[in-house]
């Protein structure tokens, strides 16, 4: 881990060299950072030669202990010495290669060190990079952007289908609505009902007015006559019997009425005393989770102190 | 060239508007209470400098405060008397009012002046004995009497005396007709008018024999003073040595005609009635002083001469002028009223009970004590003015027969109820107080016909009422109260009595006759409707409870009561509602879920007593506030459904309440939100929440409310993350916007505020995300299609539309929005439609739109003014929301040149317009 993180720390101190100085001095500057990488390859092996003592200090005790004890030492050094082995073969081919990529960047800039062209070729590459930097990060808001647009289109197909609980919403305000229009009628009938007993009242008004004005007209004419007062009698009585008929229906719907009110009124009380009840049940009902609750936090209480 | 929106940078802006800071050494609140210290400290020191002369001036004012009361106090019996003869004479003439018909009177009792004339009595008397009975009417008759009055006022001024007297006679003798019985207080106020008129006359006729020689010269001038201090001064003697004095030099003139006034006017009387002479002794009784030197004596013999007349109501209105003359003159004492109501108990003895010894009520008894019920009240208050006057109150009660011992109070207790009620109403409240069980049992013991038993209970609780301190009998009086109560076995009667006695029970806790109260109530009430008079009274009783205590939670577990609740009806019933619903609304968040039950049956019951549908808002105005403050109190704590269920339920019960709409819209919004902060478990239940406003709103009458609700609960759905639903109700916003029609209710008011909730529907559209599938510009083109096409829309309010309108494009084509929603699920446009080229276009093409809307709108506007504001809002609007390109540059031009010929060159709009457009073209 260490050898791999010395060589990120190699690589960025390079970038940072090349962005910020001239050819001339990244020419030196990549010559130290091959320094350097010899002098990590040395250490390697000199950590080589540590393992390689240590393991022949390991064979002549073994030599000299019992061969259990060496056994069962000596399989976890192996392990590791292949491990080891494996790390210097990946750390030797990585310095290789930075090496030789090294090597072809100093080469690159040695060559536009001799052709004098420094100015221009680092502004061309500096906005090449930023072109491509940006048209990168716009595709990736693009493509963000319509990702987006298609979890907002999914997202709004589902809430456009209505759950249990909406619909119930719905369903009650349409027979909220319904009661209204029910109640708009009641009224409407009733209204009819009041012009046409008001219209009746009219024609009887009006027939009793024409028969009295009969009466007064033909009253002197008649009254002088044995036949004519015999005559007003018998018509008088005929009225008088139709006007008992005409009351007699009307006691009939009275009647009627009065029983529908009677009932009407027995409902009522009865609706009334069920509501009391159904109100001392639920004070009841209260007290009771009341008294429940205050037993359940005794309970509780009592088995903390337990 | 095409349009472009101009780059803005709202974290900048922010920063460059934001006030810098510095911090300061003291805090501003502390050097204040400093200084405020030391101002204090300065007005003390001042204080206490003008302390001293402060407290003399009080010292001294004091002093003269107390003898102007003492001042005052003299003074004010005697106005206080006048003022309630005056009072008494109004209600005589108010409670029996002169009616229309047509009454028999004997027309030779009011003859007029012309008959007396007649040269032989003897004759005149057969002429008017031979004359039939004639019918006229009250006002003909009064306008007779009148008439009389004038000619012995006339008769008087021509010098005729003997003609005024026999006027005099005759009116006084009208008093004696007790043939209409309720024309008679109106006769007697008349009759006494006219006596007063005479005595007045007298005794400035025999002040000025006295005063003045025969010759006109002055002898002695009498000192111009009250009587009440004439009074006083004879009885120092000073006043009497005067008088007497002066005449002593009278009699040395030759003409003796100062000793035949007074002989004659009473010899002239000798042959009359004992009723007419009693009227006529008493309307000159002031005149004796100059004669005797005890003017005592003449009062004892016209009480035994009053004692004579036999009609009780005759009987008992002499009684009153009486006393009226008395007081008058100050020759009043409480001895002779207490004689009075002792003679007035027995003169109604024989009228309470028969022959037979039964005592009971007819129409006649009921009209007579009626008609008696004044005069009896004011010689009461008199009795007990002059009792509080010479501070014998308590020796005025015993010779009335209170306060005596139990053996003689076994005997002797029963009194007439309309003096007992009359005596109970005039007693100084610390007396009720301590006779309170004296009171009771004579309460107890008369009962008969002349005034109800249970007003006189009535009336002893209302008096023990205005009593501040209490003493340990009120637990057995109440007792005693409630056994009298219940034995009427009448609903009615129990009420009116015990209703006096509810403020005694309250005050003093007395819990246990409460529940007695009730439980009587409720049994007396059982299986009957109750009377309009129960009705009130037991309003009366149930809104003294919901006064008294400070909770519903306290009166509710009252026994009986909602038993007693049902009990009402009416409007009886409606104003112990309402009290009910502003007591369990005023003290806050109502949780108790039977609480809340109470007072939606409550609500429910007030709202089918109050017809909405045909009455006016105004008149049942608190009546829908009331339950709208219900609905809006009522907190059902962590159990959100069961309140969504209960305003349901509200808006079912109490559809016709327009209010309430608003009300539990705004309570459901408030429930999403509270679950919302809950957690994401509860997303179902917003959304039934989102639902019950989308479907409650459109019965919402005001357009701004309406749109205000919409906006509201779309901020809600933003919240929670619902897309659909905010859009949804965006929608419906736009669509009612479009059916509103111009209508004369449409007030100026409504449609700037609908153009206010306009543009804050399109700063809420800064947040809302597109929908692609529909169009991305969608619901902000319908907003633009509905003002264009709008009727109700004036210029001005386009213009305003427009450019809100314009600045939101110009929002929405920004990288970074200014705002977004807090949620963060709700992604706004700048990432959704990022590079999107036709989102760019669209943007374009809906400004050029609105940007051409907008220019014709300013045309068409008529009015100079306001076609140069708008021009220039416009102007500003344009140029802070486009870059400056040569289109917009030309527009901006042709609206600075509008502007300037409409508001002229010089107005400062226009110059700070100018400022901002040079600095546009700068960038």
């Amino acid at each position: 881990m260490e050898k791999d993180d010395n060589s990120d720390k190699v690589c960025l101190s390079v970038k940072e060299k090349y962005t910020s100085e001239q050819p001339e001095e990244m020419v030196t500057n990549l010559k130290a950072s091959v320094r350097e990488l010899s002098v990590k390859v040395k250490e390697q092996n000199q950590r080589k030669c540590d393992a390689k003592d240590k393991l022949q200090q390991l064979r002549e005790r073994i030599s000299k202990e019992v061969v259990d004890v060496s056994v069962q030492e000596l399989i976890p050094l192996l392990r590791s010495l292949k491990e080891f082995v494996k790390e210097e073969s990946e750390v030797r081919s990585r310095c290789n290669v930075k090496r030789s990529a090294l090597e072809d960047a100093v080469h690159d800039l040695e060559e536009r060190a001799g052709k004098g062209l420094d100015g221009e070729i680092q502004e061309e590459d500096l906005d090449g990079l930023l072109v491509v930097s940006l048209d990168n990060l716009t595709s990736a808001k693009k493509e963000l952007g319509a990702t987006l647009r298609e979890i907002v289109s999914l997202k709004r197909q589902i809430d456009d289908v209505p759950c249990q609980s909406e619909l119930l919403q719905y369903e009650r305000r349409f027979s909220e609505l319904n009661v209204c229009i029910q109640e708009k009628l009641q009224q409407t009938r009733k209204l009819y009902a009041t012009y046409n007993a008001l219209l009746e009242i009219k024609d009887l008004m009006l027939k009793e007015t024409s028969l009295l004005n009969s009466i007064g007209s033909q009253f002197q004419d008649v009254i002088g006559t044995p036949a004519g007062r015999v005559k007003l009698i018998d018509s008088m009585e005929g009225v008088m019997k139709g006007i008992q008929q005409k009351i007699g229906k009307i006691q009939l719907g009275l009647q009627e009425e009065q029983r529908l009110r009677d009932a009407s009124k027995e409902k009522y009380i009865a609706a009334a005393a069920e509501q009391r009840k159904c109100y001392t049940v639920l004070r009841a009902y209260q007290e009771e989770c009341t008294k429940n609750e205050r037993l359940r936090s005794h309970i509780s209480a009592m088995n903390e102190h337990l | 060239m095409e349009l472009e929106f101009r780059r803005r940078d709202y974290g900048a802006t922010h920063k460059s508007q934001f006030l810098p800071r510095s911090q300061t050494q003291k805090h501003p609140l502390s050097s204040t209470l400093a200084s405020r210290d030391q101002q204090a400290k300065t007005v003390r020191g001042r204080d206490l400098h003008f302390f001293d002369p402060l407290r003399g001036l009080d010292v001294n004012a004091s002093a003269e405060e107390n003898v102007e009361d003492t001042c005052i106090s003299i003074e004010a019996v005697t106005q206080d008397l006048i003022k309630e003869w005056k009072s008494l004479k109004r209600i005589l003439m108010q409670r029996f009012p002169v009616s229309k018909l047509l009454l028999c009177f004997t027309q030779s009792a009011v003859e007029s002046p012309s008959a007396l004339s007649h040269p032989e009595e003897t004759g005149s008397e057969q002429t008017s004995l031979e004359e039939p009975a004639k019918i006229i009417s009250q006002h003909e008759y009064i306008a007779k009497v009148h008439e009389l009055r004038d000619g012995i006022n006339s008769a008087w001024q021509a010098e005729d005396r003997v003609t005024s007297l026999k006027l005099s006679i005759k009116v006084t003798k009208l008093l004696m007709d007790t043939t209409v019985l309720r024309f008679y207080p109106t006769v007697f106020v008349i009759v006494t008018d006219m006596l007063d008129m005479l005595g007045d006359m007298v005794w400035e006729r025999i002040k000025q024999k006295a005063e003045l020689d025969i010759d006109g010269t002055v002898i002695c001038a009498l000192p111009m003073i009250s009587a009440l201090k004439q009074e006083r001064l004879a009885i120092t003697g000073f006043a009497k040595l005067v008088l007497f004095e002066n005449f002593s030099l009278a009699c040395k003139a030759p003409s003796i005609i100062i000793f035949l006034i007074l002989p004659t006017f009473l010899c002239l009387s000798i042959g009359l009635s004992l009723y007419a002479h009693s009227y006529l002794e008493l309307a000159i009784l002031p005149c004796w002083r100059f004669l005797i030197n005890q003017p005592m004596e003449v009062l004892d013999r016209l009480v035994m001469m009053v004692r004579g007349l036999a009609d009780p109501l005759t009987s008992l209105y002499c009684r009153l002028y009486m006393v009226h003359r008395m007081q008058k003159f100050g020759f009043c004492s409480s001895g002779y009223l207490i004689k009075c109501i002792k003679d007035i108990e027995d003169v109604l003895a024989p009228v309470l009970v028969d022959k037979e010894g039964y005592s009971y009520i007819t129409d006649d008894k009921k009209l007579l004590f009626s008609l008696v019920e004044p005069a009896i009240e004011y010689i009461m208050k008199c009795l007990f003015l002059t009792g509080r006057q010479e501070n014998n109150v308590l020796g005025i009660l015993e010779e009335l027969g209170f306060g005596r011992n139990k053996f003689q109070s076994s005997y002797n207790s029963s009194h007439v109820s309309i003096l007992l009620h009359y005596l109970l109403k005039e007693l100084p409240s610390e007396l009720v107080s301590s006779l309170a069980m004296e009171i009771l049992d004579m309460i107890r013991c008369s009962n008969d016909c002349s005034f109800s038993q249970v007003l006189n209970y009535r009336l002893l609780g209302n008096r023990l009422s205005e009593g501040k301190s209490q003493e340990g009998f009120l637990s057995s009086l109440i007792d005693e109260v409630i056994q009298a109560a219940s034995q009427y076995q009448s609903l009615y009667d129990y009420l009116r009595i015990m209703d006096a006695y509810v403020d005694l029970m309250l005050q003093n806790k007395m819990e246990n006759h409460l529940d007695a109260l009730l439980d009587d109530i409720v049994s007396l009430a059982r299986d009957k409707f109750l009377s309009e008079e129960e009705q009130a009274s037991l309003q009366s009783i149930i809104l003294k409870l919901l006064s008294h205590f400070e909770n519903l939670q306290e009166v509710l577990p009252l026994n009986h009561f909602i038993e007693i609740l049902d009990l009402m009806s009416g409007t009886s019933k409606s104003s112990v509602n309402m009290h009910l619903l502003n007591m369990g609304t005023r003290n806050g968040c109502i949780c108790d879920s039977t609480t809340v039950q109470l007072l939606f049956e409550v609500s429910q019951a007030l709202y089918d007593a109050t017809d909405f549908v045909n009455i006016k808002d105004d008149d049942n105005r608190q009546t829908s506030h009331l339950i709208s403050r219900f609905v809006e109190m009522v907190d059902y704590g962590a159990e959100m459904e069961r309140h969504l269920l209960f305003l349901a339920e509200c808006r079912e019960a109490f559809n016709g309440i327009h209010e309430l709409k608003e009300t539990l819209v705004r309570s459901s919004n408030t429930l999403a939100v509270k679950a919302l902060k809950a957690g994401k478990k509860h997303i179902n239940f917003v959304k039934s929440c989102l639902a019950f406003s989308e479907v409650t709103i459109p019965s919402i009458s005001s357009p701004t409310k309406h749109l205000n609700l919409y906006l509201e609960t779309a901020e809600v759905a933003l919240l929670g993350g619902l897309i659909s639903h905010s859009d949804e109700l965006v929608m419906s916003a736009v669509e009612y916007l479009e059916n509103v029609v111009l209508t004369d209710g449409l007030k100026s008011i409504d449609i700037d505020s609908m153009a206010s909730v306009i543009c804050k529907l399109c700063s809420l559209l800064v947040m809302i995300p597109g929908n692609p599938e529909k169009g991305v510009m969608e619901i902000l083109k319908s907003i633009f299609s509905a003002t264009r096409s709008s009727s109700w829309a004036t210029l001005r309010v386009k213009v305003k539309i427009f450019c809100a309108i314009m600045s939101l494009l110009s929002t929405l084509s920004q990288d970074n929005l200014p705002y977004h929603s807090a949620n963060p699920e709700i992604i706004g446009n700048e990432l959704l439609f990022f590079g999107d080229s036709s989102y760019k276009q669209e943007l374009v093409s809906c400004t050029q739109l609105v940007l051409s809307e907008l220019l014709d709108a300013i045309e068409q506007e008529s009015s100079q003014i306001s076609r140069g504001n708008m021009a220039l809002e416009a102007c500003n609007c344009i140029s802070s929301a486009l870059v400056m390109n040569e289109k917009v540059k030309e527009l901006c031009l042709r609206l600075l040149e509008t502007a300037k010929g409409c508001l002229g060159a010089n107005d400062r709009y226009i110059e700070s317009t100018k400022k901002s457009l040079q600095l546009r073209y700068t960038e």
